[in-house]
């Protein structure tokens, strides 16, 4: 018979024992954690081998969002990417942030999302539906605010017709958002066309045909006519392709710059 | 069923005759078929595809030993389907003929594919008496001479003058198949003349095959295998760097196979380069590294013993004699061949645009690497705890600190130990570059970027790191002015000992041309070499042997 020892007593001391060992263990774990030279989340496999260029880029953290979103389509689309040095990622699931003006792909194997280096990029494209792809240009513009953006180029030749697609963040009145909260702000994508000429330089436009002629003033009655009889009100994106195409067939032909 | 059987043997008939059409073709042309040890071989390379047409190719370029063993090799960048360069022959190599080999990566992955072997005699410049050689004893190929080019002897422009004229006449219909035209003249050897003109196909051996049989377009492929020092198993899924040190900081990692195997496609790099290897682990016990040497093996080739005519031995000491004498009047230049280069495509390292950039010479004088980080890096913690070093960055997409160290470079090389850094003041630093973000490299990705750029960038270190290995590795060949003319520069007392007096490429074939280059001071007579590709890929080639008075 054990003396001195009260059996709740010994199963609480044990219980302690034991506890105090697991924290000792969850500390030393810590300690050895914090003493890694690197990080790994995880374990790679040769799946991760590839002779590209690998795709460098940093954490995407995604911003709160009253009202609106931040991105060209809220949903993931299965895209392409293409690097300054022509190596080319397919089926990348991304994302077009028009906020920040930046692609954003998921990596599966970290599963992180991660906002791609844009001086490392010189074109993607967003599968939109089987057949159709959204393709998006790198181009340096002239105009404010003067930086690399990227472009979605409808008609791609002598002229260019570019759009920038861009988010912007606009006072509204005030409302409450989903958590209750009151805000002030929506996202709103605006789209800004443009007509990038062979000597490169912008041109904005609108999307009417008026606005479009003033671009030539040397062409202005023969461009009107030109639309009046192909019955183009240059309303769309695809109206306005197709009279940039007509126009560079007619007056831009000459030039060998593309 | 008879008829039956018939089909299938014509079905599998057709099916070969189609993978032997797709199989890719690599041809060499040298400029000479004997040399002096320590001598430049220049060299143009034809790459026949029936299927495939790459703007850029890269061919391999070795030189063997009758026996197969390997002694040097050159990788050149072609434009589209030709291209040249050159290759020099070791001082030390003894007297013997050697085997010249070409071929491509994709090559590696067929097994039927056939290597052009040509070959060249080396006299060793330091033997006195040559008696004997190891000659090959096989029957080669020679391609179909063309009809259409004639070479004829002009007069002398000056009497006693050393130069030669010649005028070269090509039929138009030939020039119409003819896609390119290279010419070359040379000093006849009586030793190489018996197969100057001979082609030997030999059959890429298994171990040549490549485990990675890509299209090196504008890099090499750097393969290697990481294992185990105490056992020498693979150690599969080891990661692996490869980083050069550069203005520009160059890394790429690759997950070991199975086999321990691992590969690194490295572009638009030219000359020798200085590739630091290592293991991306935090294990004590490091893996091996070994890089693999990138060969083909096509076997030996039959061999005989032969004894010189007196005429070969004439021509071979006189070699010797010569190549004494021109170091003796003009020195020994070699080619440029130690820079390296790395062209980039991209304006920013694999880290990306800096989130800062620090340049602490600018700042009062600060004697270790935590004084620096105290007072400069803002958002870099530096904490010495007895003999342990920590670095920690700070996060600015969660304002917090990471919880693990950052990826460190020194001079653009990887370094695992924050120690390193410890000495080192504001007077050895130039830069420090600073991620304050999550940053990804492929499936890579660390807790902030910090890269240490000193002043004097130096590889030392490298020795006394453990598992960190430095390779001096032969990158792509810098591109060198092909074309050459003889002209005789020295005065009248120094006397010219060239062997090869003529070579160019034409890619505009003339239907008739007048060249002219000066005389060795070597008696012989000349060769003329004029090989043609056609436009449906076929090498046609005209050789004939030129007395000169």
């Amino acid at each position: 018979m054990l003396h001195g020892l009260n059996p709740i007593k010994s199963v609480f001391r044990e219980k302690a024992k034991k506890g105090l060992f697991l924290g000792l263990l969850v500390l030393i774990m810590l300690s050895v954690q914090a003493q890694r030279p690197y990080n790994v989340n995880v374990e790679l496999t040769t799946e991760s081998n590839t002779i590209n260029y690998k795709l460098p880029g940093q954490q995407f953290y995604p911003i709160y969002v009253p009202s609106g979103s931040e991105f060209y389509d809220d949903q993931w689309m299965i895209g392409y990417v293409i690097l300054e040095n022509e190596d080319r990622y397919d089926s990348l699931m991304l994302k077009y942030n028009t906020y920040r003006d930046e692609i954003i792909t998921v990596n599966d194997r970290a599963r992180t999302m991660i906002m791609l280096d844009k001086d490392a990029i010189t074109e993607f494209g967003l599968y939109e539906m089987p057949g159709v792809t959204k393709r998006f240009k790198k181009m340096d513009l002239d105009k404010i605010p003067k930086a690399e953006h990227y472009f979605n180029l409808p008609y791609d030749g002598n002229l260019k017709f570019a759009v920038w697609y861009r988010t912007l963040e606009e006072t509204t009145a005030p409302f409450k958002d989903k958590n209750g909260y009151l805000q002030i702000s929506d996202f709103v994508l605006r789209h800004n066309y443009y007509i990038l000429f062979p000597d490169g330089q912008f041109e904005k436009f609108k999307l009417n045909r008026q606005s479009l002629i003033q671009l030539f003033p040397d062409h202005k009655r023969e461009i009107r006519r030109m639309l009046r009889r192909d019955r183009n009100w240059v309303k769309t994106e695809d109206d306005a392709a197709r009279a940039i195409e007509m126009i560079e067939k007619q007056f831009f032909t000459f030039s060998e710059t593309k | 069923m008879i008829r039956r059987f018939l089909k299938i043997l014509l079905f599998l008939n057709f099916v070969l005759t189609l993978q032997v059409a797709a199989r890719e073709e690599v041809y060499l042309v040298p400029d000479r078929t004997n040399c002096v040890s320590g001598d430049t071989i220049w060299f143009s390379t034809f790459i026949f595809n029936p299927q495939e047409n790459y703007r850029q190719n890269v061919v391999h370029v070795q030189l063997d030993k009758l026996s197969g063993a390997h002694i040097t090799k050159v990788s050149i960048a072609c434009n589209g389907n030709s291209g040249t360069g050159y290759l020099v022959v070791p001082d030390s190599l003894s007297t013997g003929i050697y085997v010249l080999k070409a071929f491509t990566n994709i090559q590696k992955d067929t097994e039927s594919t056939v290597v052009h072997q040509r070959l060249i005699s080396v006299y060793n410049r330091f033997e006195t008496e040559i008696g004997r050689i190891t000659f090959p004893d096989t029957e080669g190929k020679q391609f179909e001479k063309p009809e259409g080019i004639e070479v004829r002897s002009g007069p002398r422009s000056v009497v006693g003058s050393r130069q030669l004229n010649f005028d070269i006449e090509i039929s138009d219909e030939l020039r119409e198949n003819l896609e390119q035209l290279f010419v070359i003249a040379r000093l006849a050897d009586p030793v190489s003349e018996n197969f100057s003109q001979m082609w030997i196909d030999g059959q890429l051996s298994d171990e040549s095959s490549s485990f990675m049989p890509v299209r090196e377009q504008n890099g090499v492929l750097v393969t290697g295998k990481i294992y185990s020092p105490i056992d020498g198993s693979p150690a599969k899924g080891a990661v692996v760097l490869l980083s050069i040190s550069d203005t520009l900081p160059y890394l790429d990692y690759c997950v070991a196979d199975d086999m321990g195997r691992f590969y690194f496609y490295v572009r638009d790099a030219y000359g020798p380069g200085s590739l630091v290897v290592q293991e991306f682990t935090d294990q004590a016990q490091k893996n091996k590294i070994e890089l693999f040497e990138n060969y083909i093996e096509t076997g030996a080739l039959k061999t005989a013993d032969k004894i010189f005519t007196p005429d070969e031995r004439t021509y071979a000491e006189d070699m010797i004699k010569a190549a004494y004498f021109k170091r003796f009047f003009q020195g020994y230049s070699a080619l440029a061949s130690d820079s390296f280069s790395l062209y980039k495509s991209f304006p920013n390292p694999f880290y990306g645009p800096p989130t800062r950039s620090y340049y602490p010479e600018l700042f009062i004088d600060l004697p270790n690497f935590q004084e620096v980080s105290r007072e400069i890096l803002h958002g870099v913690q530096y904490r010495e705890r007895r003999d342990d070093v920590s670095i920690r960055l700070l996060d600015e997409g969660t304002q917090t600190i990471f919880k693990d160290e950052p990826f460190k470079l020194l001079d653009g090389i990887p370094v695992f130990n924050p120690g390193i850094f410890t000495d080192m003041g504001t007077t050895e630093i130039k830069k420090v570059d600073v991620v304050f973000f999550k940053r990804f490299y492929g499936d890579l990705n660390f807790d902030g970027v910090m890269a240490v750029y000193r002043h004097q960038p130096s590889l030392s270190w490298i020795e006394l790191a453990e598992g960190v290995e430095l390779f001096r590795y032969p990158c792509l060949q810098q591109q060198k002015e092909w074309n050459f003319r003889n002209k005789n520069q020295t005065t009248e007392i120094t006397p010219d000992f060239k062997k090869v007096l003529f070579r160019e490429k034409w890619n505009d074939i003339p239907s008739q041309k007048s060249i002219s280059f000066d005389a060795s001071d070597i008696e012989g007579d000349i060769v003329f070499e004029i090989i043609g590709v056609s436009k449906n890929h076929n090498l046609l080639q005209y050789h004939r042997v030129v007395e000169t008075k």
